[in-house]
């Protein structure tokens, strides 16, 4: 036995290699499964040395901008160095703070419009490297004493960036609405519309699919869809996108139209993870007219949890509609 | 002592390459360092050890990149080992070009495993619209952001190996 194994070594470590992957290819390439040990342990490795990076080179980036890149024009004019170094830095820092307060402010401006919504905070830390799928990890602000539990939907204040795909202590990776693998029931608001949301795989853009059986009423480019609340994961009334045009596609009994994004997901950074729905008076939310001169209005007079949403807050757009991935 | 420094060479790369692509933002085609470090151990290690190293290289792998399924980038790495290992007598990196070509060659090798084994393995594979297609469109243009990447890092191992080893001898010609 023993010179048996000794003389086919190379083959039996050959076989071992390329079998230990399958089977845990097997394993996780499941559908509907818990997240495994070695997905928390492979987290619990990797996800705070890549955060450590990305601040590292977050913070380096910072000095680049806001001091080194300034340097040569120190050199042209030595007497103002100090002067041009310093007004930089601080206009680089106000800004930076203007940005970051605009942010806060609409995000506390989401969360008094929906009330009913208990949500953590939680910074983005990591993006998708591949080209096929739509994933984001996150660092959940309370370091896993928060509750967060898989499938939990995450928002940010424009809409719903996704759901909870996988959580290890205090990081979860968000599968994003715009992943094909993803879909959500919704409706356009104020028509009698209902149908699903689902993911493209456009490289160029982030793009989804909104599929439907039938319209109560004609459509409208810039038309506001949110999230009907009938599949019971998503709460209902959270900003998803807009119709993007009005180039249907029919598919046997169903049609398709091309949504772009309330989110811009190329520049995630604040988000919020949906851990509870709670049945309190929401405050009525600022009447807005949602994005387009067709948009309709918000209804009213719905209860808490089927509350209207305010159209999202109006946000600088990217080049591409949703961001570029 | 020379798996540990290609392990953590790898690992500080891996932790890297997601914020630095963003950075740089040259999404969303990311060069796969880990299949091209596997063909230099092919090239450079005994059998058995090199399919340890490429099993944890590609566990490692598959924590760093969000979304993709454990054990998809073990095989990946395993393979291009065994087929790396298996040529080496006859695998040349002549130059800077030639080492592009290798890496070149072996992504899409890679991108095609990877499209197989996505369709027998992964369920949710086939559930949205063009994941085989999106596969088999970025598979060029993957392997051509692998390539440059992959000169380096036969450079950057080999420098890495004549400290660890103070060995005289290179696998480039």
């Amino acid at each position: 036995m023993r010179e048996f194994l000794v003389r086919h070594r190379p083959a039996i470590v050959a076989f071992l290699g390329l079998t230990l992957p399958l089977f845990l290819l097997y394993v996780h390439g499941r559908e509907n499964r818990k997240t495994t040990i070695i997905e928390k342990a492979l987290t619990q490795v990797t996800a705070p040395v890549q955060g450590a990076a990305s601040r590292l080179l977050s913070g380096l980036s910072d000095l680049w901008n806001g001091y080194i890149a300034l340097t040569d024009v120190a050199d042209e004019n030595e007497k103002l160095k100090s002067q041009v170094d310093k007004l930089s830095e601080q206009a680089t820092r106000s800004a930076l703070l203007e940005d970051e307060n605009k942010r806060l402010r609409a995000l506390l401006d989401f969360k008094r419009a929906r009330r009913e919504l208990v949500t953590v905070g939680a910074h983005v830390i990591g993006k998708n490297v591949s080209p096929y799928a739509r994933v984001v990890r996150i660092s959940i602000d309370l370091d896993g004493k928060s509750g967060i539990a898989e499938g939990m939907p995450v928002i940010d204040e424009y809409g719903l960036v996704g759901r909870i795909a996988a959580v290890s202590g205090g990081y979860a990776e968000v599968l994003l609405a715009v992943d094909p693998r993803s879909t959500v029931n919704v409706k356009v608001l104020g028509k009698g519309v209902t149908g699903t949301l689902t993911g493209t795989t456009s490289q160029s853009n982030y793009v989804s699919r909104f599929t439907y059986l039938h319209r109560a009423e004609p459509l409208a480019e810039g038309d506001l869809l949110v999230t009907s609340g009938h599949d019971k994961v998503f709460p209902p009334g959270l900003p998803v996108g807009t119709i993007r045009s009005l180039d249907e596609r029919q598919r046997d009994v169903e049609y398709e139209l091309q949504v772009t994004p309330t989110v811009n997901f190329s520049d995630l950074d604040l988000v919020m993870v949906v851990t509870a729905v709670v049945d309190e008076a929401a405050e009525p939310p600022p009447i807005e007219t949602p994005q387009g001169p067709s948009a309709p209005a918000p209804q009213h007079g719905a209860s808490p949890t089927n509350a209207p949403p305010s159209g999202p807050p109006t946000r600088p757009q990217p080049s591409h509609p949703g961001g570029n991935p | 002592m020379r798996g540990l420094a290609i392990l953590l060479v790898t690992f500080v790369l891996l932790a890297l390459e997601s914020p630095l692509l963003h950075e740089a933002n040259i999404q969303p085609y990311a060069p796969d360092l880990v299949l091209v470090v596997c063909i230099y151990l092919g090239l450079t290690s005994t059998f058995e050890r090199g399919v340890g190293l490429a099993l944890a290289l590609g566990l490692l792998h598959d924590g760093f990149a969000s979304g993709a399924t454990i054990g998809m980038h073990m095989e990946l790495a395993t393979l291009a080992f065994i087929i790396s290992f298996r040529l080496s007598r006859r695998l040349v990196l002549r130059g800077v070009f030639g080492s592009m070509l290798v890496a070149l060659v072996f992504s899409v090798g890679a991108s095609l495993v990877e499209l197989v084994l996505s369709l027998v393995f992964v369920r949710s594979f086939t559930q949205g619209t063009g994941g085989p297609g999106l596969i088999l469109s970025s598979m060029l243009p993957q392997a051509l952001v692998t390539a440059p990447f992959g000169a380096f890092l036969f450079w950057l191992l080999d420098r890495l190996d004549g400290l660890v080893t103070r060995k005289s001898d290179s696998v480039f010609m």
